[in-house]
């Protein structure tokens, strides 16, 4: 059983980087050596080593095309880099396709889960600071919050990462979206049923994480298929039974009740209430929000709640990101959006560098937005 | 009269026919927001009706997990729209505001679990949660801050109405000027929710509000009362406004969605009613029982409306009105009221001489009644379009009509004789 088998297939490094978008020692864009090619569940990771600043960075490539990219580019960069989440600083082209340039990280959670490592509890609080940033400028859903998203600095510090089914929790064309996939043994019953989902979909994975990190099991009581779609299939019977609120009645009252809905209790009553919360069938019975559920570890569990500010950018680069995020939503089609990002980006000095490229992005929005005279009006404002 | 005051449930509530039925079915069929779209309108009409905006409230308390999965969630824009603004509890501190359940259910020693902010029962004076958070020392109950009260905070479940919302009646608004900090003026479904979130108005107002460019950095403290008065004046100079304006101009500056700029919402208020004119009004009816007798093929219903009492009883106020205002001014003069199915336009003219009638629109009159509808988003919102004209030296006066139907299949009518004449032969006229 793989419990990260995902929908789109299976996280496993390739025996060998056949179909890679660029072979080992390639420069990528005059600047990027590729030093190492790893496969993940829906992307290529290329490791780069800048030759200009010896820095070590990571390129992800999309299997399902630029487009997915473009999307995980406009989360990405939505968000103010922050020491919690990995950082995203570009696009940078890949063998005709589109890499988005990230922090390299080297670790992740996933292999101290793997080697049944002991994992520092303050680590629970970085991903909970990490997946509330992501909602600092209106709610956001990760939808694939899983142990090898977490990753793990040189300095242990945990960074959320992958944003590849992200999406911000906004109605479009007259609901809320739903769920696009996921990696069913951390999703929550909403996302496995497909069904729309916000942040508390998140909240679910956490308890599945917390359970994980605690006893070293996941918190089931029957061994997971081998496969995405069997997972899958197994799961949606078991969110069909009373299984789940039972187990979630277990890990309340773990020192009442033996467990037969998990492999094992919770190590501490206060541990196991908190992961019933999160384990909730019903969002509405889970912690509202990653602020909440960090305030209860605090309370609760006594791990302190981790809080620092966003890193500030420099203005130049703050800009570059919003007009990169810009051309990305019309590559997006999401024309309305990238109107708006570049009317804030153009209502005060551009650089000068970025001027004229952002008076193009904003012409082509409008054009794809169907107001071509607003368009013509802006050339006129340009002048 | 829309007046933005907490709301209290009244001993009798008088029920409006069916509109608890419809709604109800549509609550529970997950279409929140048809049915708050349904209570919108009628809390626009009637502000002061109970029942609809205990309806309102009770759809906007639903949850946020059944809001998710709904058929039809309530929009950002419903939410938080200033017709709720009597429901709404407000922290008195930093403006967040939410609604509490208890403002339609003033149950005595109610239980409020998990609440989303403090009040004072006295005062009513209230912090949201993380206004609370931050006055509380480890977790101890707060005396209410308010000068000179002995209350202490308790869970909020009381209305307390939103301070910044506009208490103005929405029959008494000429227009709505909308603006954005920025070189790309917004779209009106980007700019409606600017203006729905602080006046009275619904989705179906658009009608009301005139999107003008702003230059950007033009909304900071110094510079937007500057802008705002630019835009006043100038849409005063185009004949989009009745004169005197910019004094009974009320501009807020309105922080955009995350996404988006900051926004300038000018509402200007209608200029002062005058009684109808019984001289003008006889003359419209003279007019118009020409035009019937003129037998136009295509009479619908559209112009049946043209003829009814509150059409023309309010076609003549404003014709008193401009007509006064254009002889004071010696020059012309225009008032606009939008009616429920009729944008009436009325123009005052200082003479009957024709020729210098006509110079009086510099661009030509079907360029102004073009920029008149452009400016109303006609056609369109099931409007019909009237623009009756008076002529006159004082002594005599002469009447004309335009009127373009919003059933774009009955007959439309151009006052012909103040297009140029080059120009009636260019259009075939």
């Amino acid at each position: 059983m793989d419990p990260e088998a995902t929908a789109a297939g299976q996280a496993a490094p390739p025996a060998q980087p056949a179909g890679a978008p660029a072979a080992l020692g390639d420069t990528l864009d005059g600047r990027w050596s590729v030093a190492e090619i790893l496969s993940g569940g829906q992307a290529w990771v290329l490791v780069v080593d800048d030759l200009k600043q010896g820095i070590r960075r990571a390129i992800k490539v999309s299997f399902s095309g630029p487009l997915a990219e473009d999307a995980e580019l406009v989360a990405l960069f939505g968000l103010d880099p922050y020491p919690y989440v990995v950082t995203a600083f570009d696009l940078v082209e890949v063998g005709g396709s589109q890499g988005i340039l990230l922090e390299y990280v080297p670790g992740s959670l996933a292999e101290a889960v793997r080697g049944g490592r002991p994992c520092p509890l303050a680590l629970l609080q970085e991903i909970c600071a990490g997946m509330a940033h992501l909602s600092q400028h209106g709610e956001f859903a990760h939808l694939d919050l899983k142990p090898s998203n977490v990753l793990i600095s040189d300095s242990g510090t945990a960074k959320v990462a992958d944003f590849g089914l992200a999406h911000a929790v906004r109605i479009r064309d007259g609901r809320f979206p739903a769920a696009a996939g996921g990696t069913w043994a951390y999703a929550a019953p909403e996302v496995i049923r497909l069904e729309p989902c916000d942040s508390r979909a998140d909240i679910f994975s956490f308890g599945v994480i917390f359970y994980q990190l605690s006893t070293g099991r996941l918190p089931y009581p029957f061994e997971l298929a081998a496969t995405a779609g069997a997972q899958r299939a197994q799961l949606l019977d078991y969110y069909a039974s009373p299984g789940p609120e039972r187990r979630c009645q277990e890990l309340y009252y773990s020192d009442q009740l033996t467990p037969t809905q998990l492999p094992t209790p919770p190590p501490s009553v206060a541990v196991g209430g908190i992961i019933s919360d999160c384990l909730q069938d019903y969002p509405g019975r889970r912690p509202a929000s990653f602020s909440d559920l960090a305030e209860r570890l605090a309370a609760e569990v006594g791990i302190p709640v981790v809080s620092l500010p966003p890193v500030p950018l420099a203005e130049a680069d703050r800009q570059r990101r919003v007009l990169v995020t810009a051309e990305a939503l019309i590559r997006l089609r999401r024309f309305d959006e990238a109107v708006r990002s570049l009317n804030r980006l153009l209502r005060g000095p551009v650089d000068p560098e970025l001027s004229a490229e952002a008076r193009d992005a904003a012409r082509s929005a409008l054009i794809g937005a169907g107001r071509p005279d607003a368009a013509a009006a802006l050339e006129r404002w340009s002048i | 009269m829309f007046t933005g005051q907490p709301f209290t449930v009244p001993e009798h509530i008088e029920p409006v026919p069916g509109l608890a039925d419809r709604v109800e079915a549509m609550y529970r069929a997950g279409r929140y927001r048809t049915a708050m779209d349904e209570v919108l309108r009628q809390l626009r009409r009637d502000p002061a009706n109970a029942e609809a905006m205990i309806l309102a409230a009770t759809i906007v308390y639903v949850s946020r997990t059944a809001t998710l999965m709904a058929a039809e969630p309530l929009t950002r824009e419903q939410s938080a729209s200033a017709i709720l603004a009597p429901v709404a509890v407000q922290c008195s501190r930093c403006g967040a505001f939410w609604y509490a359940m208890g403002t339609v259910l003033p149950i005595p020693n109610m239980i409020v679990a998990n609440p989303l902010g403090v009040q004072c029962p006295v005062c009513r004076y209230t912090l949201c949660k993380d206004c609370a958070a931050a006055a509380s020392h480890q977790g101890a109950a707060i005396p209410c801050p308010a000068p000179g009260c002995s209350g202490t905070l308790e869970p909020a479940h009381l209305p307390t109405g939103r301070r910044e919302v506009l208490p103005i009646d929405p029959s008494e608004i000429e227009r709505v000027i909308v603006a954005r900090d920025g070189p790309i003026p917004p779209t009106i479904s980007e700019a409606l929710p600017a203006v729905t979130t602080y006046v009275p108005l619904v989705a179906d107002d658009a009608p009301f509000v005139i999107i003008c460019r702003s230059d950007p950095s033009q909304m900071s403290d110094a510079s937007a009362p500057v802008l705002a008065r630019r835009l006043v004046d100038g849409l005063e100079h185009d004949m989009l406004l009745a004169s005197g304006a910019w004094d009974r101009s009320t501009p807020m500056r309105v922080t955009g969605s995350e996404d988006d700029s900051d926004y300038l919402v000018i509402v200007v208020k209608l200029p002062e009613r005058q009684p109808p004119s019984a001289f003008l009004a006889g003359l419209m009816g003279d007019h118009l029982q020409r035009i019937a007798d003129a037998k136009f093929e295509h009479h619908g219903p559209c112009w049946a409306g043209l003829y009814s009492a509150d059409v023309t009883g309010e076609s003549a106020a404003l014709l008193q009105a401009a007509a006064s205002d254009a002889h004071q001014a010696d020059r012309l003069a225009t008032r606009t009221r939008i009616l429920p199915e009729y944008v009436v336009v009325a123009t005052g003219i200082p003479t009957l001489d024709l020729p210098a009638a006509r110079s009086q629109f510099p661009h030509g009159y079907p360029a102004y009644v073009e920029q008149l509808n452009g400016s109303f988003r006609l056609p369109g919102y099931g409007l019909n379009f009237v623009h009756w004209i008076s002529c006159s030296d004082g002594a005599t006066t002469q009447l004309h009509l335009t009127f373009l139907p919003a059933d774009q299949s009955e007959q439309a009518l151009l006052a012909q004789d103040l297009v140029e004449p080059d120009m009636r032969r260019a259009l075939g006229l």
